[in-house]
């Protein structure tokens, strides 16, 4: 039977090269999908993931800093570092701003930190070292490759120019980037001094997380403070809820199109074999077998596929992030795993779909 | 004329008609077809083109519906077999032998041979073993490896005969064997047929024009639009 799949397939080489193209190129796209959804996932959330700190302190009602508008003061902070089991306060001020040099424009995502302190900084630098003064920027390292930025270069913020003097990586968000500057010049760049987005908390060791978030969230009015764990969850639902919506839709219609555009080549090919197969009726083929033919060219057609897709797939990876570094992609064996089962479900839906023609083809066509 | 005897009966037609079509379009392609085919024979029915003898095989096989008549094969009204029935009576009881031999061209002689004892149950090394034995008997060994286009018309009319004769067949149905051979190549084709009937005690059921096969068949039934004009002993393949 297999050798019959093949040799139906081989019998025509066009057809078959142009079927596994077609179902490689959309297998590429949902491991391309998966990868740019894990990359952004991860991408996202890098920067919160990484933060030492312990506690979040935000305006009340803010639960995330991705889609959260979140306004506290310095002088709060002021306030919390009086409080006993708190080792370190750091205030941390978001602010998006237009950024350029020599004709080429972008957004960043400030984020305004305190030096001395490091919390809010950036996660992991690459090149460089952190800022230390008001007209010093880290960049996001993917920024910098799609700009072409250097450290010891100069960047325009808004009317301000700062000096590059560090890369940082982990501060990708696929449709915005991180930049690392001192908490007094995003002030300045707002032109809110004591404006705060939110304070980092470290804790004194012994010190339980839950009690402190009660304690600051009782005599500090207007606040919400969440653990690590629990900022995190927030930022990582944010995430999703704006993205895999959009992810979902295009794989399910990838997905659909697909199985409909196989299910028509697998009918076409038993049209065109349906003297063969009103021979193997007249000889007693089984149903089952019949069907069992058209299920093995799709699962043949499905894994050859699947394998072009995999040896195409991480050159072309390779291409995208080389020309548009600011898109993130990270690929596991899960998510092969994932789009080669989904081929494979696919393949037999597509099967089964073709084989309805089966039954209309009838024994007497064999012997027109 | 018709007759209606069911000792060692495999298949038995009583007042069989068919007709297609309707009105002026109809064609009345079998009237009152009353015939047995037994065990043991080898049954020719001839007559010109048009004459109903497709019509008729394809009855015999449950291939095709009567309009009005019985059908009864193994002892069984074909219309009481279910779908499925009908398909392991195909896969195990029946072979079929055509003019343009019906092989499958994306696979070899061996495997369109062993492909129907597979259908009728065997395992893939027992059905290449046996099958491969039967192409030795046809003198086809040799091209057991190759695929349908590459072969002779007669070559190709021994792999269909092998085929038919793969399983443990017990009604084989030919329609015009011999039509697209040359005579060594159809007496070839008929004596093996007739030698399955006689020495398996198989019924085999030939339709064909050619008057040179009537030296090796048991009885001929002559149809003529559609009607049984008249049934004789044959020779028996006595030459």
């Amino acid at each position: 039977m297999e050798r019959y799949t093949w040799r139906i397939l081989w019998g025509q080489p066009l057809r078959l090269a142009l079927t596994v193209g077609g179902v490689a190129l959309c297998l590429m796209l949902m491991f391309f999908l998966l990868a740019v959804y894990r990359g952004v996932a991860d991408g996202s959330v890098e920067y919160v993931r990484s933060c030492p700190a312990d506690l979040w302190v935000l305006q009340r009602n803010t639960t995330n800093i991705l889609r959260g508008s979140s306004m506290v003061s310095t002088p709060q902070a002021t306030a919390l570092r009086g409080f006993a089991g708190i080792a370190q306060v750091g205030s941390v001020l978001f602010v998006l701003s237009a950024s350029g040099s020599g004709g080429t424009d972008g957004t960043l995502f400030l984020t305004g930190f305190e030096p001395e302190t490091g919390l809010g900084g950036p996660p992991r630098l690459v090149a460089g070292v952190s800022v230390q003064r008001d007209d010093e920027i880290i960049l996001d390292s993917c920024y910098a490759a799609k700009y072409g930025f250097h450290v010891g270069e100069r960047i325009r913020i808004q009317d301000w120019e700062l000096k590059v003097v560090g890369l940082s990586s982990g501060t990708n968000a696929f449709v915005i980037q991180y930049a690392f500057v001192t908490l007094n010049f995003a002030q300045r760049l707002v032109g809110i001094p004591e404006l705060a987005t939110c304070f980092l908390i470290r804790l004194r060791e012994g010190v339980l997380a839950p009690v402190m978030a009660r304690r600051i969230r009782l005599e500090v009015p207007g606040v919400e403070v969440y653990d690590r764990e629990t900022f995190l969850a927030n930022n990582i639902a944010e995430m999703e809820s704006g993205f895999l919506p959009l992810l979902y839709t295009v794989a399910v219609i990838g997905v659909v199109v697909l199985t409909i555009i196989l299910s028509l080549l697998l009918g076409v090919n038993i049209l065109e074999r349906r003297r063969d197969f009103a021979v193997l009726k007249i000889l007693g083929a089984p149903a089952a077998f019949q069907k069992r033919l058209v299920i093995a060219q799709a699962m043949f057609i499905a894994l050859a596929a699947c394998a072009v897709a995999l040896a195409a797939y991480f050159p072309m990876v390779w291409m995208v992030e080389r020309f548009a570094p600011e898109v993130s992609t990270r690929s596991s064996a899960a998510q092969i795993g994932i789009v080669t089962l989904v081929a494979g479900v696919m393949s037999l839906v597509a099967a089964l779909m073709a084989t309805r023609r089966l039954r209309r083809i009838y024994i007497l066509e064999a012997c027109l | 004329m018709n007759e209606q005897e069911t000792d060692g009966a495999v298949v038995i037609l009583s007042r069989v008609t068919k007709i297609f079509g309707a009105g002026a379009q109809r064609v009345n392609a079998l009237d009152n077809i009353s015939l047995t085919a037994r065990a043991g024979e080898l049954l020719l029915v001839m007559g010109p083109s048009g004459s109903g003898k497709t019509t008729l095989l394809s009855i015999m096989a449950g291939l095709a519906k009567p309009t009005e008549g019985i059908v009864s094969l193994f002892g069984r009204d074909v219309l009481s077999f279910s779908p499925r029935e009908l398909q392991q009576l195909r896969a195990r009881r029946l072979g079929f032998i055509f003019q343009t031999f019906l092989l499958i061209d994306a696979l070899t002689v061996l495997e369109n041979v062993s492909l129907v004892l597979r259908f009728a149950g065997h395992g893939r090394w027992e059905a290449n073993r046996l099958g491969m034995g039967l192409l030795a008997h046809l003198g086809m060994e040799s091209r057991a490896r190759h695929f349908p286009p590459a072969l002779s018309q007669g070559e190709k009319q021994r792999v269909a005969v092998a085929r038919a004769m793969a399983k443990e067949t017990e009604l084989i149905l030919a329609d015009e064997p011999t039509g697209s051979l040359e005579s060594q190549q159809g007496f070839l084709i008929i004596r093996l047929l007739r030698d399955h009937a006689r020495m398996e005690n198989r019924c085999v059921v030939v339709v064909s024009h050619d008057q040179r096969l009537a030296d090796f068949a048991d009885r001929i039934v002559h149809l003529e639009d559609g009607r049984i004009r008249d049934i004789e002993n044959g020779k028996g393949g006595c030459r």
